[in-house]
């Protein structure tokens, strides 16, 4: 696609499927308050974390020069899952009634974070492989936490919990979307900003540095800003699967990998595709829901086998 | 081997089974109680077995049991299964409608030995619905939600006894039309289907805020919910000996106009 239409053809699918989402839905008489009060809130949460985890997607699969990358691999979704579910189970609330879940889950994200630069820091450098294996670490060892709290807690609490750990995307109050749509706004620009390096960073560590690029700065401000939109979006909707893998490596295909279109791309993709993914969630049983995280993982799964089976015939050849 | 059943040996694995044995008189027939049940009914004589889907396996044949009542549950088939091949029986109760509550009174009566008192049981919760439901017959239908679970939204269906409790009380349940007990619904559904008042029965009764603050503290962001009540589980929400006591706390929410209604 020529680069002068890309934006305008990209706002329009999210302007499009903004407008879908809030078209359909399981009230059969929807009224304003309906459609403003519920549906408008929830379709533009669904927007803005899909956004972030398809761009943070996008970096780490650049940073860590792994095209497997994503959102969840990091441990930092670990983190936050861990967060969340200790303040269900054990009912730590602070005070903040139904934003607790949201507030542990973000700290889960953050202190996550900064163990997995600490451990597999390796002195700053923070190699590709150690971040990786620390955080693939981290996420089993949460994981079992979790487990372990399923069984220990009061059963009326697990449904919440599951449903939690599939991901699904609530109606939260506006300022819980404001932050989460800073934390995008910052993280996204962070990706903009280092797109060349990002670029030149595919080339190999080396190269790169040859090049003139402060590797380890790079590494350190993409892995922080990737984690504040990560850690915003699980806050807020737990672990919604594929969007963070699919999207970017779609996009890849169809745009090519200059980071500084693909980074954008990427925000606005992932923006239209969980919209329209949750509208289905909300829509297909209604009036039961399925949680979103379950229908990106069914959709995820075989459009990833696909794709990687393209990717191996190419490579073969 | 058929043991008298005077003699039979009971272990109930849910609170609201052991209170219909209770109730029923089968106290001395009790050897053993999940923990809960304890809890519930101040069985603190009777050895406990655990959480509702974790019953202890060994304490379970220790207290060498004839009759093992449990609610149905595919989670526990494995326990069940070790039971049985050792020849005890294992009793599933399966019962969400009214109906099948009665039904299944009468299950636990014959289990224990108690069929007359079982009959009793059934002839007057029958009665006493029938009554409430006339004495709010000339009053205006109040339309309702209950909310057994937030987030996922869970509410009360139409295959659900409660149901049959709401309109017993001069309610209408807004699910009625849904075929599951406890049928999951999006925050929309709710909202489309507007009930007249919703009761919730999502708050920590410890707390030191009141039920009333922690429930209108969370639904006050939808300007279209019209009435929001607390709704403590208890008779009116489990299937238990007391239905009829349920749907009248189930009236006093839906028609606190008529104040408390007598109480038989």
């Amino acid at each position: 696609m020529k680069r002068p239409y890309l934006l305008p053809t990209l706002l329009g699918l999210v302007g499009v499927a903004a407008m879908v989402s809030l078209a359909i839905g399981s009230a059969e008489h929807p009224t304003q308050e309906i459609v403003l009060g519920i549906r408008l809130p929830r379709v533009i949460l669904g927007a803005c974390v899909g956004a972030g985890l398809a761009t943070a997607g996008a970096l780490l699969q650049a940073l860590l020069q792994n095209p497997l990358a994503d959102p969840f691999v990091l441990g930092i979704s670990g983190g936050a899952a861990l967060g969340g579910v200790l303040a269900l189970a054990l009912g730590w609330t602070l005070g903040l009634g139904p934003m607790s879940v949201p507030f542990f889950a973000f700290a889960g994200a953050l202190i996550a974070t900064v163990l997995l630069y600490t451990i597999a820091g390796a002195g700053g450098r923070a190699p590709a492989h150690s971040l990786l294996l620390t955080g693939v670490v981290f996420n089993a060892f949460a994981s079992s936490v979790i487990i372990f709290l399923t069984t220990a807690v009061d059963l009326s609490r697990v449904a919440g919990m599951f449903l939690y750990l599939i991901g699904t995307i609530r109606v939260v109050d506006p300022w819980v979307i404001a932050v989460v749509f800073a934390l995008l706004l910052f993280g996204l620009g962070v990706g903009m900003y280092y797109a060349y390096a990002l670029n030149l960073l595919a080339q190999g560590d080396e190269t790169a540095a040859h090049l003139g690029v402060d590797v380890v700065r790079v590494r350190r401000v993409i892995l922080f800003a990737t984690a504040l939109m990560i850690g915003a979006s699980v806050a807020v909707s737990g672990l919604i699967a594929f969007v963070g893998l699919i999207v970017p490596h779609v996009l890849r295909l169809i745009l090519g990998s200059d980071h500084r279109v693909l980074v954008p791309s990427c925000a606005l993709v992932g923006a239209a595709f969980l919209m329209l993914a949750d509208t289905l969630a909300r829509t297909v049983l209604a009036p039961t829901e399925i949680p979103v995280g379950a229908l990106t993982a069914l959709i995820g799964g075989p459009v990833f086998l696909v794709l990687l089976r393209r990717d191996l015939n190419r490579w073969v050849r | 081997m058929e043991v008298p059943k005077a003699e039979a040996r009971i272990i109930s694995l849910s609170p609201s089974i052991t209170r219909v044995l209770l109730h029923l008189g089968a106290r001395e027939q009790l050897v053993g109680v999940d923990r809960y049940s304890q809890e519930v009914s101040g069985l603190d004589d009777v050895p406990s077995l655990g959480a509702l889907f974790n019953p202890d396996i060994e304490r379970t044949i220790e207290l060498n049991p004839t009759v093992v009542v449990a609610v149905h549950s595919a989670a526990q088939r494995d326990f069940f299964r070790i039971l049985r091949e050792r020849g005890v029986r294992v009793e599933e109760i399966e019962a969400y409608s009214l109906d099948e509550v009665l039904t299944s009174f009468e299950t636990l009566g014959s289990l224990v030995g108690h069929e007359s008192e079982a009959e009793a049981l059934i002839e007057s919760v029958q009665l006493e619905l029938e009554e409430l439901a006339e004495s709010v017959e000339s009053v205006p239908i109040v339309r309702v939600a209950i909310v057994l679970e937030r987030e996922p939204l869970y509410v009360v269906g139409g295959a659900n006894f409660i149901n049959a409790l709401i309109e017993a009380s001069g309610g209408e349940n807004v699910f009625a039309d849904l075929d599951s007990p406890y049928p999951q619904v999006s925050l929309e559904t709710l909202a489309d289907r507007a009930p007249d008042v919703v009761l919730d029965t999502v708050f920590d009764p410890s707390s030191s805020e009141a039920p009333e603050e922690q429930i209108r503290g969370f639904w006050k962001r939808y300007s279209w919910v019209k009435r929001v009540e607390p709704l403590r589980h208890g008779a009116a929400t489990l299937p238990g000996p007391d239905l009829a006591d349920g749907a009248r706390q189930l009236m006093e929410k839906l028609h606190p106009e008529l104040g408390q209604p007598i109480e038989r």
